[in-house]
């Protein structure tokens, strides 16, 4: 018997990479949702498939304040938006004053498979106000401060198993 | 003519890799280099690279900027920063120590090569003041036991 491995992923993987060309700012109201630019994809999984892979990476940062982000997954299912499930929400915070986050967020989310067409995205918020987070920009680079021209890609990658 | 070619999966893994202490100049991380083979510019490969970054001797705090880039040369002479493919990871206390380990994904979409390429990361110290020690936590089970973190890459077309 001969078997041919073509690929980890080869059911229906679709690979984007968003260039960001400014700075997205999280809402400084408590629980008011932005979209992070370069997370909202239509994908279709393969017939017969489990499993959809999520899997996203982009820059946050938040400088000398205090800080906190939820983000959840989001799905579009017809033409209404909704949370896939709660418990896949994710946290990241620097919640003490006068604190920095400088990081590349990397996030899989593992959710059950469907049938044909469907929207996905991934939606960021502060649970109380002014801990707001600036995605995609950097300030610093190569050693110097109030860089104005340093963006970080939104890399978002999809399959289903 | 017709035939079937395998698309290009990619694993490594380093062992015991002697820990990195970053400088304020650009310094490849050990076990990120890897070559593409890539038919067409639209062919796109999954970089993902799982690394600890944590403190050096003293101060205990740090700042890097890592960036991925591609070679045609595997690096002797032609190198190229991946446009975009950039960001800062720091500890998170603005005046004082806050002795931060961390482990860090550097996932990226990589597309643009043609033909025959290697792709690193790099990554610098902010300032001689925020070098940071990558691979190693001084720290293990409630004692001072310096343990190494094999950082693992895979790579893969899609």
């Amino acid at each position: 018997m001969t078997f041919i491995n073509f690929n980890l992923v080869d059911n229906n993987p679709q690979a984007v990479i968003t260039t960001n060309t400014s700075g997205q700012t999280s809402s400084t109201t408590a629980n008011t949702y932005v979209t992070i630019n370069g997370s909202e994809i239509t994908y279709t999984p393969v017939a017969g498939s489990n499993k959809v892979i999520y899997e996203i990476a982009f820059y946050v940062q938040a400088l000398n304040k205090a800080s906190f982000q939820n983000f959840v997954l989001e799905e579009n299912v017809g033409g209404s938006w909704s949370i896939v499930d709660n418990k896949f929400g994710k946290n990241i915070s620097a919640a003490a004053n006068n604190q920095n986050v400088r990081d590349y967020v990397y996030f899989r989310f593992i959710i059950p498979s469907w049938s044909g067409s469907r929207q996905l995205r991934l939606r960021g918020a502060c649970h109380a106000i002014n801990r707001h987070m600036t995605y995609h920009q950097m300030t610093d680079w190569d050693g110097t401060g109030s860089v104005t021209n340093r963006f970080c890609n939104t890399n978002l990658f999809v399959y289903s198993i | 003519m017709s035939y079937i070619r395998q698309k290009e999966v990619i694993y490594s893994k380093e062992s015991n890799p002697a820990a990195q202490l970053i400088p304020d100049s650009y310094t490849e991380i050990t076990g990120s280099r890897t070559e593409l083979i890539s038919l067409n510019a639209s062919t796109k490969f999954i970089y993902r690279f799982c690394f600890q970054i944590g403190l050096a001797s003293s101060p205990s705090k740090w700042f890097v900027h890592i960036k991925l880039q591609s070679s045609n040369d595997n690096f002797t002479s032609h190198v190229y920063d991946i446009p975009g493919a950039n960001y800062n990871v720091a500890s998170d206390t603005v005046s004082a120590n806050d002795n931060l380990y961390r482990l860090n994904t550097a996932f990226f979409v990589i597309d643009n090569l043609v033909g025959t390429n290697h792709v690193r990361l790099v990554c610098r110290a902010y300032s001689n003041s925020l070098k940071p020690n990558l691979h190693e936590s001084k720290w293990f089970d409630g004692i001072y036991d310096p343990k190494i973190f094999d950082p693992s890459l895979i790579v893969f077309e899609v």
